[in-house]
């Protein structure tokens, strides 16, 4: 769903349209998990965290916003940085990782991939999912991050390395 | 590209660099400005080191230095003409040098007569640059950038700014630093750096890779030699793919990716790429220089070796003493033994054991040959023994040309061809490593999906809130 598809359900979820909200989640609802669940590491909370997203996205979509996708997802990461503040923890991915992928028929992949993803630190991890699973661009997770773009870029280049390096 | 990012970099850099000329100078304060003058560290002015630490109010004691240019680059300079430095506290402001003050000038050096209109009484390294800019840089000047550091005093909150003026010099001399110390004013910290290229060489490098690139810029690096080259256009859906070195993006308004002396041959026909490594960047590394497989062109070693020797005969002459048969390599031998004979040389000696070989034949016409081949193996021993000397050089010549060429191979190589293309449309990583491509696409595939009951849930909350 692009950006003005987006915008479009937006609307109709602003009159309280719930078909295009359901197309909403379902169309987001995978991207913004993984998100969540690579920040707080945790099914149960990013899965409650997802709900929080939905619900405050179906109170009040957001109207006006050029980019309501880079929205979404910045709302969700914003939720989830707040959960793990409120715990005052960082997550390691390893901690979870069992359970992530255990009804995948390729959960081995998987798990090495979440390894690897739970060995990077935190940021690098941040931009690499928002960019990979969520598809954003690396001006916008600069906007969600509060960093300059070559920063974001240049971590997730490094992030990309180590990434190379630990699955090979 | 001295982005703030970019910048704090510089600074630490500049920082860690100057701070070993820094105590090098300080472990012997009487030649300390013999030697910062020769590690190229120069505080301009009679006084000098009238940085200080600032106090709450952005204002400077004096006399104690500061630890980010300690009081001892006092000792670098005169003691004459001493003029209490101004520090305003947010950056070093020089006093003006006035020409007809009587005062000597801040540096030995004489500016050259392309310097004539300039004003020296300004002084400030700033208004040097921005003259250079409006009016040509001198000859030898490759770059010149501010690499200062931020002296931030978290009581006060106050931020002050030390300046550290990086000049890049071509073919550097006491005399082009002369010149230029000579422009400016007593408190500019100046460091000079040896430079390969100036910068209108770097100019006309930039000039031809824009041609030869027609799908990238070129920049000149304002914080060093470097040229940059810079990919433009490309959607930033395919900078995944880019396997060059991305060093950062530089401006949000541009939105274009840099890429340091490395083009990506992604979207570029491989007959648009044909610019020569060593043409275009001299002394620079060609693995740097150019990210086009296609270009590796490896020295000639291969005109230069001598070709390979013949195999060493030695091992096969005593298989001759007892075969009669004759081989081609065998008849080729007898036939240069005619010509060791007529040149005089002396006849060979039977070995001893084909002469044992011999008493134990009786049988003449076998005598006769074995008494033939026994000669020919002789001069097959003598023949590749003289020639096994000479090509002990050859072997020696021809593996160090190949150690050469393995290691320029290696060195072209690397980071260069890193991914194959298959038949399938896949890619294999030259190294065995996963592909930057292959990474995407797996952390791609990781992706979770929520429980089935979130959304039934999420419903249940709106409608339970209405």
């Amino acid at each position: 769903m692009t950006d003005s598809e987006l915008s479009l359900k937006l609307n109709k979820v602003h009159e309280g349209d719930i078909q295009a909200f359901e197309d909403i989640y379902n169309d987001m609802k995978t991207p913004i998990m993984t998100v969540i669940m690579r920040v707080v590491g945790n099914r149960e909370t990013a899965e409650d965290l997802l709900q929080e997203v939905f619900v405050k996205l179906y109170r009040s979509p957001p109207k006006d916003v050029s980019k309501p996708r880079a929205y979404i997802f910045k709302t969700a990461v914003n939720l989830a940085i707040d959960s793990l503040r409120a715990e005052d923890r960082t997550v390691s991915l390893e901690e979870c990782e069992g359970f992530m992928f255990a009804n995948d028929s390729d959960s081995g992949m998987k798990l090495d991939i979440e390894r690897a993803m739970g060995k990077l630190d935190e940021a690098k991890r941040r931009i690499v999912t928002l960019h990979i699973n969520a598809g954003l661009k690396f001006r916008e997770i600069a906007e969600i991050m509060g960093i300059p773009l070559g920063t974001a870029i240049w971590r997730y280049n490094e992030a990309i390395k180590k990434l190379r390096e630990m699955l090979s | 590209m001295i982005k703030p990012k970019i910048y704090g970099i510089f600074c630490a850099l500049a920082l860690i660099s100057a701070l070993p000329l820094l105590t090098v100078s300080a472990e012997s304060e009487t030649n300390a400005a013999e030697t910062a003058s020769e590690e190229g560290l120069y505080m301009c002015g009679d006084e000098g080191g009238e940085l200080v630490p600032s106090d709450n109010e952005g204002n400077t004691a004096e006399g104690e230095g500061n630890d980010i240019f300690p009081a001892y680059i006092e000792d670098i300079v005169p003691e004459e003409n001493p003029v209490p430095a101004t520090f305003d506290g947010a950056e070093m402001i020089s006093p003006p040098y006035d020409p007809d003050s009587g005062e000597l000038p801040p540096a030995a050096g004489e500016p050259m007569e392309m310097f004539a209109d300039y004003d020296k009484g300004n002084g400030d390294i700033e208004d040097i640059r921005e003259y250079w800019e409006a009016n040509g840089y001198p000859e030898y000047v490759s770059f010149i950038c501010d690499q200062g550091v931020a002296e931030y005093d978290v009581a006060t909150q106050t931020e002050t700014i030390h300046h550290l003026w990086k000049i890049g010099i071509a073919d550097i001399s006491e005399e082009k630093k002369e010149e230029v110390k000579a422009l400016v004013s007593r408190e500019q910290h100046l460091f000079f750096t040896p430079c390969g290229y100036t910068i209108e060489e770097r100019r006309a490098i930039g000039e031809k890779l824009s041609l030869e690139y027609p799908l990238a810029e070129v920049s000149l690096s304002k914080y060093g030699e470097e040229i940059e080259a810079v990919i433009s256009g490309y959607p930033e859906e395919e900078w995944d793919n880019i396997e060059s070195d991305i060093l950062s993006m530089f401006t949000e308004e541009n939105r274009i990716i840099r890429v340091l002396k490395s083009v990506p041959t992604i979207g570029i026909p491989e007959t648009e790429i044909a610019v020569e490594p060593n043409e275009n960047f001299g002394e620079e590394s060609p693995e740097t220089a150019s990210g086009n497989d296609s270009e590796i062109v490896f020295p000639a070693f291969t005109q230069d070796v001598e070709p390979s020797p013949e195999p060493d005969a030695t091992e096969s002459a005593p298989a001759f003493a007892t075969d009669n048969s004759p081989l081609p390599e065998q008849t080729a031998v007898y036939s240069n033994r005619d010509d060791y004979l007529t040149e005089g040389a002396p006849a060979p000696s039977i070995d001893p054991n084909k002469a044992a070989d011999i008493e134990k034949s009786k049988n003449p016409e076998v005598e006769g040959a074995i008494s033939e081949i026994g000669g020919v193996a002789a001069l097959i021993n003598q023949e590749s023994q003289r020639s096994g000397n000479e090509s002990l050089w050859i072997w020696i010549s021809a593996a160090a040309a190949a150690a050469l060429v393995i290691t320029a191979a290696m060195i072209l190589g690397r980071k260069r061809l890193k991914t194959f293309s298959l038949a399938d449309g896949g890619e294999v990583s030259e190294d065995g490593k996963m592909t930057k491509a292959e990474v995407v696409k797996a952390v791609e595939e990781s992706k979770i999906t929520p429980s089935d009951r979130v959304f039934q849930e999420i419903v249940e909350k709106i409608n339970k809130e209405e």
